[in-house]
């Protein structure tokens, strides 16, 4: 893994090293990568499939069913501001 | 050498489902913030996602109506971006295996009625929504929104102007409204546009550099950034200048979109199934249920209120461009079939519509405006009594009262037309004798005079004399003997 595609998994990952932890973790990612590389020489059919079990996901019905809890989900927060979770000042968009 | 300019647009449809689309947390808009967010909305640990089985059904329809490809297994994808709205720090859309594939939506082209590609339609949960002011430096974070369900409505590259797109985003929102998917409040969000624009020579097959604008939140706004990205291309590549891939964002205010990150920037979302969810299987019993169900289409319907009703094109296309207005208009028709469907369509898209406004089916029971036509058709009442009547019909609704009777109110307010010839030659003598002047010079062959008569008698009369009967009484009277006068 060189430098470029280190920096970009990091920022994906939003993880901020020293260079010293760079040169570490950087080797071991590496090895980490060629490893999980051996699976692409496995015998396995054209299409990768979507999940392990060949079943169908479960549906629900349309149905109303949560919504009075409001209180114990927010006494879960730091910060509250009229029922807004606080967080730290976000400004650029997704 | 004169440019093209290619446009692709991504819909965003939020669904009309009770609930959310992994969760029982209600759907709604509105509520105090985080007030409908569950556990599984907020992304709590030990929770796990169930698909809304009507939210899937939704998107069947709309295939339907697209003619589109319904793919008989769909799979869940997790789309990693963080944010403080997506509080799991992931999406769950739809990427490789998107529920809607391949259907068509034809619109009004610059060169007449044309196919557009919908490439795909997939599901996807909304994220929640972030507050930046008045929070002393903070962003306030309400999950609401999170969870709820869209279908997200891409179309090829295939449009060729702002209005060309303009007309394509109408023709879905028509559409998604009729289904009955979609309730289509662009103020609440129930319907956004991103707009993918690039230019090219006239002539050319490769697509020029495209820049996405996005969270486009009105027609009219839509129409403006496309058509002003257009000309700030063309503007910077005849400038010897190169389009850069970017995204940009819309300012109304200044009516311009503005750069808001580059290529370098782009996300990487880094999809993968998510591993919570199996595939959706669709069988063919479900579908054709669905299908039994779907409505007549408004491009049908459309044709058919033409055939049938002898409609020109553009009324119809205005009638069927909400179910409730075409129904309406049809049930009037079906209470009194003996009103001319011209005088019913013309009644339901100027004065109806002029009071109506809004969405959602006009105020007054379409019994009544048949009464109110046909007695207009009869000549009971006049064009202006009539509307008139429908103001009051029209207000009493608003004001949630009892709409009074057709009739009583014609007899109420004293509109009931003077047909009575003794009464109406009373007035034709009044107005001869007291315009001299014009009598005269119609005589001398100014025949347009008789329409200013026939004007002076009406209001005389407070717009209840006939009008036809008038013009025909002051003919008569003045092609006469001038004796007597």
């Amino acid at each position: 893994m060189d430098e470029q595609q280190w920096g970009h998994v990091a920022q994906l990952a939003r993880l901020f090293f020293t260079a010293e932890e760079q040169a570490a973790y950087a080797t071991q990612v590496s090895r980490i990568v060629a490893f999980v590389g051996v699976l692409a020489n496995a015998p396995c059919p054209p299409t990768p499939m979507a999940h392990p079990f060949e079943s169908a996901v479960r549906l629900r019905d349309d149905l109303v069913i949560e919504g009075d809890d409001r209180e114990a989900l927010l006494a879960n927060a730091p910060a509250l501001h009229d029922g807004l979770f606080l967080v730290p000042m976000v400004l650029d968009a997704p | 050498m004169s440019w093209e300019a290619v446009i692709g647009l991504e819909v965003h449809v939020r669904l009309a489902t009770a609930s959310k689309l992994f969760s029982g947390a209600a759907s709604s808009y509105g509520a105090p913030p985080n007030a409908t967010a569950c556990a599984v909305d907020m992304g709590l640990p030990g929770v796990l996602p169930v698909p809304n089985r009507e939210a899937i059904a939704m998107a069947i329809r709309f295939g339907l109506a697209l003619g589109a490809r319904i793919d008989r297994q769909s799979v869940f994808a997790r789309k990693h971006y963080f944010y403080p709205d997506l509080p799991k720090g992931y999406q769950i859309s739809q990427y490789e295996q998107p529920i809607v594939a391949d259907g068509v939506l034809l619109i009004e082209g610059d060169q007449g009625e044309r196919p557009i590609t919908v490439v795909r339609a997939h599901l996807e949960e909304d994220a929640g929504k972030s507050l930046h002011e008045g929070l002393g430096g903070a962003s306030g974070v309400d999950l609401n929104r999170a969870g709820t369900p869209l279908l997200e409505v891409v179309s090829g590259p295939e449009m060729h102007s702002a209005a060309e797109a303009g007309h394509y985003l109408r023709k879905l929102h028509t559409l998604v409204r009729w289904l009955g998917i979609c309730d289509g409040n662009m103020q609440e969000g129930s319907f956004r546009c991103d707009a993918n624009v690039s230019v090219r020579r006239v002539g050319a097959t490769v697509l020029g550099t495209r820049s996405e604008i996005k969270n486009l939140n009105s027609f009219r706004f839509v129409e403006k950034a496309i058509a002003y990205e257009i000309e700030r291309q063309i503007a910077v590549l005849e400038s010897g200048g190169r389009v850069e891939q970017e995204t940009r964002l819309f300012d109304p205010a200044r009516g311009e979109t503005r750069r808001m990150r580059g290529k370098e920037e782009a996300m990487d979302y880094r999809y993968f199934p998510d591993p919570d969810l199996l595939p959706v299987v669709i069988d063919e019993a479900w579908i054709e249920a669905i299908r039994e169900t779907m409505p007549e289409l408004p491009d049908a319907r459309r044709a058919r209120l033409e055939a049938s009703y002898g409609l020109p094109r553009a009324q119809a296309a205005l009638l069927t461009s909400d179910k409730d207005l075409a129904d309406y208009f049809e049930a009037v028709l079906a209470v009194q079939p003996a009103v001319p469907p011209a005088l019913a369509a013309n009644w339901v898209t100027g004065e109806v519509l002029a009071l109506h406004r809004g969405q959602g089916a006009p105020l007054v029971a379409p019994a009544r405006l048949a009464t109110l036509l046909a007695r207009l058709e009869q000549g009971v009442i006049s064009r202006l009594a009539a509307k008139e009547i429908l103001e009051v019909l029209w207000q009493q609704c608003q004001q949630g009262e009892p709409p009074e009777d057709c009739d009583t109110l014609i007899d109420r307010l004293g509109l009931r037309q003077v047909r009575d010839d003794a009464v109406l030659h009373e007035l034709v003598e009044a107005i001869i004798t007291a315009n001299p002047q014009q009598v005269a010079e119609y005589r001398q062959g100014k025949d347009r005079l008789l329409g200013y008569f026939v004007g002076q008698a009406m209001k005389r009369s407070a717009g209840r004399g006939d009008p036809k009967r008038l013009g025909e009484l002051f003919a008569a009277r003045l092609a006469a003997a001038p004796a007597g006068e």
